[in-house]
Order: C-alpha cells, then sequence, then structure tokens
C-alpha cells in the first residue's frame, strides 16, 4: 500500500516506507512551483490537508481553486502555446506509463526540463497543469509537423472556439530575418536545416 | 536534499547540464582558435563549423549551453552500446589522438555526470542529455574502472559532441541575430525530432 492509499485510509501508526520519500520530495517540488492545492491534489494524491499544509509553510499564500486557463488563451498567446508545446512534449516523454496520465513524476521532470531550457519563462505551472488536462480530455493535441519535425498543440476542439489553429504549426510560420540580408528565412527553413542528417 | 550549499536537486541538476555544455562549447572554441584544421580532426566537425564556433562570444556560449539541440551527446550510440555490452569489444581504431589536459577533464567529468544523474533518474537524464535510455542504463551497469577506460583511451568514434544539429544554431549567432529570437528559435527546434529518425523507429 502506497503512501496515498495509506493516507486516504486514515491509518495512523503506519511505518515510513522507501517510496514515501520520493512522493514527498515531489510534492514539496511542485508546491515550490507555485502550482494551486487543488492541481498537486489531482497530481500526488495526497489529502487536500496535507498539501494546504505544506502550501502555509512553503509558499505562505494560497491560491484560489479557479481554473486559470482557457482555451482562447491559448489561442492568443503565441508564447503562451510555444512553451506549453514544450512542457506538453517533455511531459509525454516523461511518462514511463500511459497510466495514471495525471502523475507527479512526469510533471515535475517536465517541470525541470523548462526550467533548464528556459530559465526566464514566466509562465505559472498552473497553465502548464491546464495544458496537461486539456491535453487529457482530448481538447489539445501534441502532433508533430510533417514539414520541421517540430511539435506543437493544436486546438481540437470544433464546439465554441472563436478561432481554430489547424494548418501550420506556429514555428514554421515564423520569420528570421538577417540584417544584412534582403529576404528572411522562414523557421521552417532553418529547421530543416538544424535536422539535417549529416 | 542539497540544503546544505544552498541549491535544491534540481537548481543543482541544471547547473551541472549547463555547465558540462558550456565548457565543451569552449574548448571547442579555444580549440578551433589555435588550429582549425587540427581541431577539425580532433573533435570530427567540419571547419566551415569552427570557423564559425570560433568567433563565438561568451554570451552566445551561455545561451546555447541551455539547449539540447545544441548539446554534446555521445555521437555513435551502436558502437558505444556494444562497447559497453561486451568487455571484449575491441572497437575499430580509426586514427590515434592525443587527448589534451582540458578535453580529457573534460571527458572524464562529462561521463562520469551522465552516469550519476542516470544513477538518479534514467527518464530526466536522457531528456537533458538528449541520450537513449537504454544507454543510459548501460552506463549505470558499467563499472567505473570501464568508463575511465572508455574515457582514456577514446577513440573518435566515441567522441562526445553531436555535430548535426549545432551548425544551424552557430550560423544565427555568426549573423548576430537577436538573442530573443535565437533563443525562441532554439527553444522551438527542442521539440524536434529528425525525420530520418522517425522513419526508422
Amino acid at each position: 500500500m502506497n503512501l496515498r492509499e495509506r493516507m486516504s485510509k486514515n491509518i495512523t501508526r503506519a511505518g515510513t516506507k522507501a517510496g514515501d520519500h520520493d512522493l514527498l520530495a515531489q510534492t514539496e517540488e511542485l508546491v515550490q512551483s507555485g502550482l494551486r492545492a487543488s492541481a498537486v491534489v489531482a497530481l500526488t494524491g495526497l489529502p487536500a490537508h496535507t498539501v494546504k499544509l505544506m502550501i502555509d509553510r512553503d509558499v505562505g499564500i494560497r491560491r484560489s481553486g479557479r481554473q486559470p486557463g482557457s482555451i482562447e488563451r491559448l489561442q492568443d498567446d503565441a508564447s503562451l502555446r510555444l512553451h506549453c508545446s514544450v512542457f506538453v512534449h517533455a511531459y509525454l516523454q516523461a511518462r514511463e506509463r500511459a497510466q495514471p496520465f495525471l502523475d507527479a513524476r512526469p510533471f515535475v521532470r517536465a517541470w525541470r526540463t523548462l526550467a533548464a531550457r528556459a530559465p526566464a519563462h514566466g509562465v505559472s505551472a498552473d497553465l502548464y497543469f491546464y495544458a496537461i488536462q486539456q491535453v487529457e480530455l482530448g481538447h489539445l493535441a501534441l502532433e508533430r509537423c510533417t514539414v520541421c519535425g517540430a511539435h506543437f498543440l493544436r486546438i481540437t476542439l470544433e464546439k465554441d472556439v472563436k478561432r481554430t489553429l489547424i494548418g501550420d504549426c506556429f514555428m514554421c510560420s515564423y520569420r528570421y530575418r538577417t540584417p544584412g540580408r534582403t529576404a528572411s528565412w522562414s523557421g521552417r527553413e532553418l529547421l530543416a536545416q538544424i535536422n539535417r542528417q549529416n | 536534499m542539497g540544503r546544505g550549499i544552498g541549491l535544491n536537486t534540481s537548481r543543482r541538476w541544471i547547473l551541472d547540464v549547463h555547465g558540462l555544455n558550456r565548457r565543451g562549447w569552449s574548448l571547442l572554441r579555444d580549440a578551433a582558435r589555435l588550429d582549425v584544421r587540427l581541431a577539425a580532426q580532433q573533435f570530427g566537425v567540419s571547419k566551415r563549423l569552427l570557423h564559425r564556433v570560433a568567433r563565438l562570444p561568451n554570451a552566445s556560449i551561455r545561451l546555447l549551453s541551455a539547449m539540447p539541440i545544441a548539446q554534446f551527446v555521445p555521437a555513435d550510440r551502436a558502437s558505444l552500446l556494444a562497447f559497453l555490452a561486451d568487455p571484449d569489444f575491441q572497437p575499430p581504431m580509426i586514427g590515434q589522438r592525443d587527448l589534451r589536459t582540458g578535453e580529457h577533464e573534460f571527458n572524464l567529468h562529462y561521463w562520469h555526470c551522465m552516469r550519476a544523474q542516470a544513477e538518479q533518474d534514467v527518464v530526466l537524464t536522457g531528456i537533458q542529455f538528449h541520450v537513449a535510455r537504454s544507454l543510459l542504463r548501460r552506463l549505470i551497469e558499467t563499472p567505473i574502472d570501464r568508463i575511465d577506460t572508455l574515457i582514456l583511451d577514446l577513440r573518435p568514434e566515441f567522441r562526445v559532441l553531436d555535430v548535426q544539429s549545432i551548425e544551424v544554431a552557430a550560423m544565427l549567432i555568426e549573423a548576430e541575430a537577436n538573442t530573443e529570437e535565437v533563443a525562441h528559435l532554439l527553444l522551438c527546434a527542442s521539440t524536434a525530432s529528425p525525420l530520418d529518425q522517425e522513419l526508422q523507429a
């Protein structure tokens, strides 16, 4: 019986197990990343009371449980979409099993990967959690561009969406202008060169 | 967990990986500045690339070292796996080369760092070092003196440098692009997987 089961069964005199340390360390990292309590509960399976106590201790202020993201926000903000794509890509890579989809360990790994690649991304962990949830629900899909090989989030929702972003991957549509040259390179050409096998 | 030196585990881990990459880039740059032809033989990269790398300022190297596409990774995975799996395996010699002290120390540090981090978390190390998980599992099982052998007579096919993906990055920097633009494109490209690899899999 793992920690989350023992705590949910309210067993008071349970001994410590080897796996407990990992789970608590992951929870601590999630709490320190600024994730809201309900998301930490969904990822770790610890009781809400425990998680709230940890947030009170480490962060000091608790966020509301309100959903922070929306599909519109993802549509409007290209930089947010890029960061979410990188995060979801790392998350899916870091998963060892398909189930359960919401698991603390790949989330922590993806968070660390993003912190390494883009230290000043400034996007809250709540929004990444939102993106993961939407991927699980099937409203967002991580797709691979057939031209450049990069991954991007596509909105699969048909209803209640103002504009659909079906079409080009936003990385390919990027234009890079060199100061001295008149013609600009598309991101597609650049990435094709990066991926070229020597 | 790392509280003693004021850094938590993930922060220290990121510093390690970035530091390794930065060291590798500066080694490449120093070698290119000294002698392009010799550096091309030693690192197994094109002279065209080395001419670009020789002109990189420190800020650009810092930028490049954050991204796995511009990373120093074991190049030839098949023969590397064979070397780690079979104690009697003799990789084909291409040519003798003497490593400079700096490069030798870098290789030593790189392999041991990768092994130590793989012992902690194989999956995360695989993502960050851009290395297959099977290679890392093999690396953990291999005794340390065997890895030292690998490093001591490091043959060109075991070099710790991925040549494929760094040409364009260096080209962008050379063109004096906006730092934010370069960072943006590098971040985009970090999710890209080569088209050829996809076909093979």
